[in-house]
C-alpha cells in the first residue's frame, strides 16, 4: 500500500478509535475538533431535540450516532438523516416522543434544503397534484407537533413541564415561500392528502373524503393546503 | 475584485451585509454550505452575489487523500461555480474524507514526494474540472510529524510551479503552525512566492484547555501578533484581497467591520507605496 494511503488509514482510526492515553495533545486537538463539528451539525439539525434532552444527553447521543453513521459527505447540511430511527432504538419505553420530534426536526431540514418549485395556484379536479419538493406529511401517534412547536427554537423555554393532550397529531411541513412552516392537519386533511399522495386526482380524494364525512369543509381544506404549499404546479 | 478586505458571510449578517455601504466590501463562503437543491439559503447567496464581490473557500475536496477527488463532490463544486461565477475559489492543503467517511477537520500528512505528486495531480484534476486556476490554503498544524521530505513553503511553491495554482495565504495559521511547532513564522512568510498570492486570511485563536497549543479556533478577534504578520507580508508583496474570518462567538456585523477597517488600513498603505508584484489569481 502506498506511504500514503497507509498513513490515513492509521490516522483516520486514531482519530475514531480511543485514544491511547500517552496520545500526544496535538491529536486531542483534531479529535475534539471533529467530535465538537459532528455535535453542533447534529445540534444544529435536532435543536428541538437538544432543547427538550439537554446539551450534555444531547452531545452523547450525537457521538454515539456518528460513530455509526459518520457523514459520507462534506455537504453537512443533510446529514443525520438516521438520527431520528436512532433515537427510537435507544430511549426507553415511554420516550417515543424523543425520536417522534426528531422526526419534525428532520422534515424542516429537508423541507428547508429542497429543490424550489412554484406552489400551485388553483386546484384542477381532473389532475393527479404533485406533491412539493418541500412538502413533508407526517403523523404521530402523540402530540409531536404540540411538543415541537413549544420547543423548536428560538420558542422561550417553558418555566413548567408541559402536559399536552396525550393524542394522536398530524402535520404538513412545507416551504411555499421562502419559510418552512408547519400545518396541523386535522382528520379530513390527512384522509384528503393521503389520497392524493396515493395517485388519486383532485376530484377523486374529494369524492372520497365526503363520502366518508358528508360535511367535511373541502373548500376550506383545499384552501388550507394551498396557501401551505402542498403541492406544485404541474410541469409543463 | 479589488485588493481589499472581505468579509465570511454569516446568514445572521444578511441584512447588514446587503445594505453596507462599504467600498469594495466582498465575501466568502464555504461553497459545502450551499450544496442543496434549492430553498432559502441559496436564493440568499444569489441576492449577495448581485451586489458584492465572491469568494467560494471549499473544506471539502480533500486533495491531500491518497485518492482521486470525489466526482459527486466535485461536479457539485462545478455548478456552483457556474452559477454564482466567483471571483476567487480555493481549497486547503490537508485531507478530510477517508474511505468513505468524511471527518471535519482539515488533516495533517507527512510532506513527501508521494504526496506532492498526489497533490499536483488533484489539483490539475480539480482545475480541470473547473476551468480556473483554484488558491490553496495552507492548514494550521497541531502534530509533529514524522517522514516530512520538505517544508511546508517548499511544498506550496513547487504546487504553485506544477499546476499553476495560486496560494491563500492564512496568516493566523502560519501563527498557530510555528507556535505549535517551534517554527519560524518569518522565515515562512518571507519565503512565500510573492506573485503567486492571490488571498490572504485573517482569524482568532484560542490556547487549547490543557496550555500548550493554540487552536486555530475562528472565535475570537484577529490576535496582535497576527497583525504584526499581516503588516510584514503585506509590506513586502503589495495588497491582497484579505478576509476576516469569524465562524463562532459571532460578533454584531459593525463589530467584524471595524476588524475589516484595519486590514483595510494595512492594505491602503501599500496601495500609496509604489506597486508591488500583482498577484497571478
Amino acid at each position: 500500500m502506498p506511504e500514503l494511503a497507509d498513513f490515513q488509514d492509521r490516522f483516520a482510526a486514531s482519530l475514531t478509535d480511543d485514544p491511547p492515553p500517552d496520545a500526544p495533545a496535538g491529536l486531542k486537538v483534531y479529535r475534539n475538533t471533529i467530535a465538537q463539528g459532528l455535535i453542533e451539525v447534529l445540534a444544529g439539525a435536532y435543536p428541538t431535540v437538544q432543547r427538550l434532552m439537554g446539551e450534555a444527553w444531547f452531545a452523547a447521543e450525537a457521538l454515539a450516532f456518528a460513530r455509526v453513521h459518520p457523514p459520507v459527505s462534506p455537504v453537512l447540511a443533510d446529514y443525520g438523516e438516521g438520527f431520528p430511527l436512532f433515537l427510537h432504538r435507544i430511549t426507553a419505553e415511554g420516550r417515543g416522543w424523543i425520536a417522534e420530534v426528531a422526526r419534525l426536526d428532520r422534515a424542516w431540514t429537508e423541507a428547508h434544503i429542497a429543490a424550489d418549485a412554484e406552489p400551485l395556484a388553483e386546484p384542477d379536479f381532473d389532475q393527479v397534484p404533485t406533491l412539493h419538493p418541500a412538502a413533508r406529511l407526517l403523523a404521530f401517534g402523540l402530540p409531536a407537533v404540540t411538543l415541537w412547536r413549544l420547543n423548536r427554537p428560538p420558542a422561550p423555554v417553558l418555566a413548567k413541564a408541559i402536559q399536552p393532550d396525550w393524542v394522536p397529531q398530524a402535520c404538513l411541513v412545507s416551504r411555499p415561500a421562502d419559510e418552512v412552516i408547519v400545518t396541523d392537519l386535522d382528520e379530513d386533511a390527512l384522509a384528503f392528502l393521503t389520497a392524493c399522495l396515493a395517485g388519486a386526482t383532485f376530484g377523486e380524494a374529494a369524492v372520497a373524503l365526503l363520502e366518508q364525512h358528508p360535511d367535511a369543509d373541502l373548500a376550506g381544506l383545499v384552501a388550507r393546503l394551498l396557501a401551505a404549499g402542498a403541492f406544485a404546479e404541474p410541469a409543463r | 475584485m479589488r485588493a481589499a478586505a472581505g468579509l465570511g458571510f454569516k446568514p445572521e449578517h444578511f441584512d447588514e451585509a446587503m445594505t453596507s455601504p462599504a467600498a469594495d466590501l466582498w465575501f466568502e463562503v464555504h461553497p459545502e454550505n450551499y450544496m442543496m437543491a434549492g430553498g432559502p439559503r441559496l436564493k440568499m447567496l444569489e441576492a449577495l452575489r448581485r451586489r458584492r464581490p465572491l469568494s467560494l473557500h471549499g473544506v471539502g475536496l480533500s486533495l491531500a487523500a491518497d485518492c482521486d477527488p470525489d466526482p459527486d463532490h466535485l461536479d457539485r463544486l462545478k455548478r456552483l461555480v457556474d452559477r454564482f461565477q466567483p471571483d476567487l475559489v480555493s481549497e486547503h492543503l490537508a485531507w478530510s474524507a477517508w474511505n468513505g467517511a468524511y471527518l471535519p477537520d482539515l488533516l495533517p500528512f507527512p510532506r513527501t514526494a508521494h504526496a506532492l505528486e498526489r497533490l499536483a495531480a488533484n489539483i490539475g484534476q480539480v482545475q480541470d474540472h473547473l476551468g480556473r486556476a483554484i488558491l490553496i490554503e495552507n492548514p494550521s498544524l497541531y502534530l509533529a510529524l514524522d517522514g516530512h521530505e520538505m517544508d511546508e513553503v517548499e511544498l506550496l511553491t513547487t504546487l504553485v510551479r506544477r499546476t499553476g495554482c495560486g496560494l491563500l495565504v492564512d496568516v493566523n495559521n502560519i501563527h498557530v503552525s510555528a507556535s505549535n511547532l517551534g517554527l519560524d513564522p518569518h522565515a515562512y512568510l518571507d519565503a512565500l512566492p510573492a506573485q503567486a498570492i492571490g488571498e490572504i486570511h485573517l482569524a482568532g485563536h484560542r490556547i487549547d484547555p490543557d496550555g500548550s497549543l493554540l487552536i486555530d479556533s475562528h472565535d475570537a478577534p484577529v490576535a496582535p501578533a497576527v497583525w504584526a504578520l499581516f503588516r510584514r507580508l503585506i509590506a513586502r508583496i503589495g495588497p491582497r484581497p484579505t478576509l476576516i474570518e469569524r465562524d463562532a462567538n459571532l460578533p454584531p456585523f459593525t463589530d467584524l467591520m471595524v476588524e475589516r477597517a484595519h486590514a483595510e488600513f494595512i492594505l491602503d498603505r501599500a496601495r500609496e507605496a509604489a506597486p508591488k508584484e500583482t498577484a497571478i489569481a
